[in-house]
């Protein structure tokens, strides 16, 4: 939230940044040129604004996009967080489309280039994320336990088999 | 009179004025004792963020005072198993302390209880960046 509070100006417009992060994600012959145009955004998006230019009023509207496209009568959807996946892909772009209707229906009230950082923090793949990450707010974070705590096992199973990788490799390279 | 005094310590005043130490029938919850840790970790987080160190690779070295107070929270809430296992994750309390910036939104809402955090850190705990690197270069 702070870097979409960037006061400063962004080097491209929001719809450069929404057709470059296309061709990005697309992964087609553009993508080299669409990664050398928002290189120029990856530097701005460094700095940081003031986190008190986000209000409750608008932190609740935006975590309410979220409960709109990841919550259903049977919960959080399990494939929320999930890599590769397009019912998450569909769901995520759902939601982008809602925080950033919220973005443009309260201009007044949210920081000057939020929209424009905004549409940057969801080309997800060109920030290294394996899959979409909606915008940390409560019912995220509360989404991420849910779904941690439901699948115990896994995560230890996925961290043993991740620490015995990280042995293997450190043994093999000690001099 | 408050406002004459420097900023910290004015904080602190401020803060110690508004605890309630006497009345047996209005005792200060576990929420409020949270957010009185993670205001004063906040305060010492926001002095970082105003003198930048050059580091820049690991949040936990670009934060020392912040590290510091958690460090002496510790300590100071050793005997308090909720509270001491708070502050001895401290990517899990730079997390929720960064998070408490934006105030309201965070601290309202329904994870925001001790018991709540408590429970969370025991299923995740954390592995920092610095602890993994350590690792590898055994």
């Amino acid at each position: 939230m702070e870097k979409i509070a960037n006061p400063s100006a962004p080097p491209l417009g929001k719809e450069d940044i929404e057709r470059r992060g296309m061709q990005l994600m697309d992964g087609g012959t553009n993508s080299v040129e669409a990664m050398q145009a928002l290189t120029g955004m990856e530097d701005a998006f460094r700095q940081r604004g003031d986190l008190n230019g986000w209000s409750d009023e608008i932190m609740s509207k935006i975590d309410k996009c979220f409960v709109k496209n990841y919550h259903s009568s049977e919960g959080i959807c399990e494939t929320l967080f999930f890599p590769d996946n397009a019912d998450n892909q569909n769901r995520f772009t759902q939601y982008c489309s809602d925080v950033d209707q919220v973005l443009r229906t309260n201009i007044r009230l949210v920081p000057k280039y939020a929209r424009e950082y905004f549409a940057y923090y969801t080309v997800w793949k060109h920030h290294g994320y394996a899959f979409p990450m909606p915008l940390g707010t409560a019912s995220v974070i509360e989404a991420l336990n849910t779904l941690m705590s439901r699948y115990q096992d896994g995560m230890r199973e996925v961290s043993r088999v991740f620490s015995l990788l990280l042995h293997i490799h450190a043994t093999n390279h000690v001099p | 009179m408050i406002e004459k005094l420097d900023r910290q310590l004015a904080m602190a005043v401020f803060r110690f004025l508004s605890r309630n130490e006497v009345l047996e029938s209005r005792r200060a919850t576990d929420e409020e004792l949270l957010l009185e840790i993670v205001d004063e970790l906040r305060d010492a987080l926001e002095e970082d963020i105003r003198n930048p160190t050059n580091e820049e690779d690991d949040p936990l070295t670009m934060y020392p005072t912040f590290m510091k107070t958690l460090q002496q929270k510790a300590n100071e809430y050793k005997d308090i198993p909720r509270y001491r296992k708070l502050c001895s994750v401290p990517s899990f309390a730079l997390a929720l302390v960064m998070a408490s910036r934006i105030r309201g939104h965070y601290t309202h809402s329904s994870w925001f209880k001790i018991t709540y955090l408590y429970r969370m850190l025991d299923v995740h705990g954390a592995v920092s960046e610095s602890t993994m690197h350590g690792f590898l270069t055994i």
